[in-house]
């Protein structure tokens, strides 16, 4: 009747938000309502000997000064509560008088006005005695190494995670025989790559509103990602029942991760619980850049094998990952680096170690792609070297070696939910300007270039490609699951269908996806359906974390099988007809210890990518010029939605590659402005952008959509160093390409990149 | 926290002599661009803050064969003044890469100057068209080549009170190229800058002026250069020359943006690409 599903409604939240009237976390205010200001630590490593409030209390309008010693529960964590909620003696807590990077907190100073607030935080005494700093991953793991959480104890819930030494985590697979694998290798082709951090730079600064609802629970205005977990980590660290704890999510600017662990949470829901009083608090976008965590900064050594006829019989993977000073999900996102660290490729033989390594480096965490990106960048660069040591085009060996329906991966079990990457490598091939002729696969030549003012042999241009693939949700054994509530009204027709979600949209769109999903499941029309979403205090059940590109996914399904119990309800006559469902995903394994063997995910997107750039070869300076990417999404529930999803993802990727440099030196934070750190502009962003949404069904998708909000993300970097590679020569294998880097690695034949492998 | 005070004068003589009275203590508030983030980080605590919007200081005219700008002219009056565009190209060339929209509108020359940063993108073009500043004091006003206007970065030859009022940049013959480097296309400091200026008689150089910016601890006339091109036939081999003599004159430092070897290949490409286009050579 309805047919809501697959047209390009216009965004729920689109007029609120280009009117200013959407309402932001800092957006809000209450009468009687009072100002927080953190005091972070600002030193890398360090034992809070002694907190002196004396003089900051003196300071006129202060209502409170808070310290480790008023946190009930002094820990807090999404994988294990490895952090303190505020650093210093007194709170019972082993290690949390330890501070481990420059973001830990140490007091929340409460005051009538913003600026007494920041006045007394200034003249907080706090007595230090410094740590020795490990900033780099492999001298953390070196003996007599600075120990960042000694004495942990074993997770049941997680067993990937260590005990021993700055490790965080291991994973590792091992399949077939190696041996085997090498003697059947006609080329070898090794290689070692570094992936930098990258900060999320969301628009939206953390900020909160914290107050006692009429209900009296403690009621948390924040934008976050899911906000069951920030009210499991508040009841807990509060030492309260979860149910005296509301988390609502108003208007949320930007995520991409980086809400998924706690910022200004705990310590607001703290202060007005203590104060019963409502407390506000704003980060400046310096706290918010020191304050978060970064993606994970990873080490490669790669050694793949291949027959002289291009079949891939063998990989060796070593990852190693710099987690930081706590472990936030990086267990999990080293799962994912662990699957895509030998691309979408049927190895008959493989070996990969993946160590996730504590540092006082700014935590690493949750950021678009989970592990993701960082894999696909090592597999793809060997393989596109791969493809040059065999003198075969990019695109035919890929086509040879793709995974397919039924073929094992790594992991020993065939990709769930249908495997189309040879359908968007070519689509992407074809659209990009490849041949598909008798003899194979045919690169289209490069053209020349010509730019005003610059000598024409000075500007060389590439062209290069690469595919990608990730998992939809957490998984690896972990339950997926979505709960929501549908309530029917009306009489004879439905008039109005009110559907009750947790999901948060954090600015990618999901609510008005959600309600198309709702409305065609109902088969009513868009304006009769309306969200009640993101608050905890409507929301009994959860419905699981805005990331892992598993929205779509789960809350579809979730709507979908609700929204045929409610109307079975409704025939029935029930008025209104309600139904409160929970929508489990299927069921998925971890990877065994020892082999890697299990089946983690349950769905999975894919993506192919070719991008041409112009490098200027005098100045190191480049400019990307065209990016084809063709992701399969299953169906597209919402086509403008996707499209801006893939340019969005494009421009992000195309960012952490070029201009976005995060530098930490010796924990301390050298780039906490967006004047330091730098973001692409408009005038960076691609030349031509063509997005070609391939519409492959998963058999279990609502609709037959798929996950795709992380998949353009994911080929960017290493489609791009292929094409600079095409344009100069040189193998360019680590990233950001600043000027400098390229220059030097033109001048050097390539990267130099040298690590202490052990 | 202390108390700021802020002051809006609308004549010169009385914002000389707040500078004058708070000397050190005071900052000069033009657009802001500068001094707010400094404000902001706490780089800077001043005792007072002297607006100079309201002394009329944005214009620019044309007046006995020189450009006159008004100190206070913002970027965005400069961008869309045809008299800068018919005269002074370089400049909306280097300009035209500054900032945001948002910036130029705020942001005025005379900041720009006055701020003294090694990388400011409106000094290079300014310097290669011999431009004087007019500064302003409790004493009078005075002057001088805008090329003995810095000492080093963020310092300048401004006495206390003294501010810059206008600048005077001679109608001048010759082509002109600016050439920048920096992290991404557009509002990003300059890892590297180029301004040259070049009048041609045949093939023969006839006079010319090359400027550096974020090449040294000010910005920088490369005079060695210069005086390799007056008289000279340009070719492809005195380009090269000549950038190797410029950045020759330089200091670049090692920064988080790029290390000095770079700033010096880097500079040396772009002074030979700026060379042959204002030139007019198909190098």
């Amino acid at each position: 009747m309805t047919e809501t599903v697959g047209r390009p409604w216009v965004r729920a939240d689109a007029r609120a938000k280009v009117t200013g009237q959407a309402k932001f976390p800092g957006d809000f205010g209450m009468a009687d309502m009072v100002h927080a200001k953190i005091l972070f630590a600002d030193r890398p490593h360090a034992r809070v000997v002694s907190i002196d409030t004396s003089e900051a209390a003196q300071v006129e309008g202060v209502v409170a000064i808070f310290t480790a010693q008023d946190v009930p529960v002094n820990e807090y964590g999404l994988q294990t509560a490895d952090q303190p909620v505020l650093c210093g003696p007194g709170s019972g807590k082993p290690g949390a008088d330890v501070v481990r990077f420059v973001g830990d907190q140490v007091a929340l100073v409460v005051a009538d006005t913003r600026a007494a607030a920041e006045q007394a935080r200034g003249l907080m005494e706090i007595t230090y005695e410094d740590l020795p700093v490990v900033s780099d991953p492999f001298e953390a793991l070196k003996p007599g190494a600075p120990q960042i959480h000694p004495g942990r104890e074993a997770s049941e819930l997680h067993p990937e995670l260590s005990t021993e030494g700055n490790f965080i985590c291991h994973h590792q697979i091992r399949k077939g025989d190696m041996e085997a694998g090498w003697a059947q290798a006609d080329v070898v082709v090794e290689g070692q790559y570094h992936t930098p951090g990258q900060e999320h730079a969301y628009l939206q600064p953390e900020a909160g509103l914290a107050y006692i609802d009429d209900e009296g629970r403690v009621a948390v205005v924040v934008a976050g990602q899911w906000a069951w977990e920030d009210q499991r980590q508040i009841a807990h660290a509060l030492d309260i029942p979860v149910e005296e704890i509301r988390v609502i999510y108003p208007a949320i600017g930007g995520a991409f991760g980086g809400r998924e662990d706690m910022s200004v949470q705990i310590v607001l829901a703290l202060a007005a619980y203590r104060l019963q009083r409502p407390v506000k608090i704003t980060w400046t976008r310096e706290e918010s850049i020191r304050g978060h965590c970064k993606r994970h900064p990873m080490w490669f050594r790669c050694k793949w094998g291949a027959t002289r006829e291009g079949e891939l019989v063998a990989a060796e993977v070593q990852v190693v990952a710099d987690g930081g000073a706590y472990c936030y999900t990086t267990n999990k996102v080293l799962g994912n680096t662990t699957i895509t660290c030998t691309g979408p490729y049927a190895f008959p033989n493989a070996k990969v170690d993946v160590d996730g390594v504590y540092t006082n480096n700014p935590p690493s965490g949750a950021m678009r792609g989970f592990g993701a990106p960082q894999g696909i960048f090592a597999a793809e660069m060997q393989m596109n070297k791969l493809a040059e040591a065999l003198g075969m085009d990019p695109v035919a060996l890929r086509m040879r070696n793709l995974l397919q329906d039924e073929m094992p991966t790594t992991t020993g079990t065939p990709l769930a939910g249908g495997v189309h990457l040879q359908e968007v490598t070519e689509r992407c091939a074809l659209a990009a300007g490849w041949e598909r002729a008798e003899e194979g696969w045919r690169k289209p030549a490069a053209k020349g270039v010509a730019l005003a003012g610059r000598p024409k042999e000075a500007m060389r241009t590439g062209m290069g490609m690469a595919v990608g693939f990730k998992n939809v949700g957490f998984s690896f054994g972990y339950q997926e699951n979505c709960w929501l509530r549908i309530e029917l009204r009306g009489e004879d027709d439905i008039e109005r269908a009110i559907v009750t979600i947790g999901t948060a949209d954090v600015g990618q769109g999901a609510h008005t996806v959600l309600q198309q999903m709702a409305a065609e499941a109902l088969q009513v029309s868009m304006e009769r359906v309306s969200l009640e979403a993101s608050d905890t205090g409507t929301s009994p059940g959860s419905s699981g974390s805005a990331s892992a590109s598993r929205t779509t996914f789960m809350a579809g399904n979730a709507i979908r099988e609700a929204a045929a119990l409610a109307l079975d309800g409704w025939r029935e006559g029930e008025r209104p007809a309600v139904v409160e469902h929970t929508y489990l995903a299927p069921e998925t394994t971890p990877l065994d210890p020892d082999t890697g063997e299990g089946f983690p995910n349950f769905a999975y997107g894919y993506v192919a990518q070719v991008v041409e750039v112009v490098v200027d070869v005098e100045t190191g300076e480049l400019r990307v010029r065209r990016v084809v990417c063709a992701d399969d999404v299953g169906k597209a529930i919402n086509p403008e939605q996707v499209e801006g999803q893939i340019e969005g993802g494009v421009v992000q990727a195309m960012g952490w590659v070029t201009c976005e440099n995060f530098i930490a030196q010796a924990g301390r934070v050298l780039t906490p402005h967006l004047s330091t750190y730098l973001i692409p502009t408009i005038a960076d962003v691609p030349e031509r952008m063509e997005t070609i949404i391939v519409e492959k069904p998963d058999p279990r998708g609502p609709w037959g959509a798929r996950g795709m909000g992380e998949m353009p993300f994911l080929p960017l970097a290493p489609a791009l160093l292929a094409a600079v590679h095409d344009a100069t020569g040189v193998w360019i294998d680590e990233f950001p390409l600043t000027p400098e880097r390229v220059l030097r690695s033109l001048r050097d034949g390539g990267s130099l990149l040298e690590c202490d492998w052990e | 926290m202390k108390d700021v005070r802020y002051f809006a004068p609308t004549e010169m003589a009385e914002a000389t002599q707040l500078l004058a009275r708070y000397g050190d203590g005071a900052a000069v508030l033009a657009g802001g661009t500068d001094l707010v983030p400094q404000l902001n980080y706490y780089e800077r605590h001043p005792e007072a803050i002297v607006f100079i919007g309201n002394l009329n200081l944005g214009y620019v005219k044309e007046d006995d064969s020189k450009l006159v700008i008004g100190a206070g002219t913002t970027l965005a009056e400069l961008l869309a003044s045809d008299l800068v565009v018919a005269h002074f190209g370089i400049l909306a060339d280097a300009i035209s890469e500054l900032g945001t929209v948002a910036i130029r509108t705020t942001a005025t020359i005379g900041g720009n100057i006055a701020n003294a940063s090694p990388a400011a993108d409106t000094v290079p073009p300014l310097l290669v068209m011999d431009a004087d500043l007019v500064l302003v004091g409790p004493d009078g006003e005075r002057t001088v080549a805008l090329q003995d206007f810095f000492t080093g970065p963020g310092e300048t030859i401004l006495d206390t009170g003294e501010l810059i009022s206008e600048i005077h940049v001679p109608l001048l013959n010759g082509g002109t190229s600016f050439k920048k480097v920096g992290m991404r296309k557009a509002q990003s400091c300059a890892i590297a800058a180029v301004a040259v200026r070049i009048e041609m008689d045949g093939d023969t150089c006839t006079d010319a002026r090359v400027a550096l910016g974020s090449m040294a601890p000010t910005p920088l006339r490369c005079t060695t250069a210069e005086d390799l091109l007056k008289g000279e036939t340009l070719d492809a081999d005195l380009v090269a020359r000549c950038a190797e003599a410029a950045v020759g004159q330089t200091k670049p430092i090692d920064d988080q943006r790029a290390s000095a070897w770079y700033r010096i290949k880097a500079g040396k490409a772009l002074i030979a690409k700026a060379l042959s286009e204002a030139a007019g050579l198909g190098m």
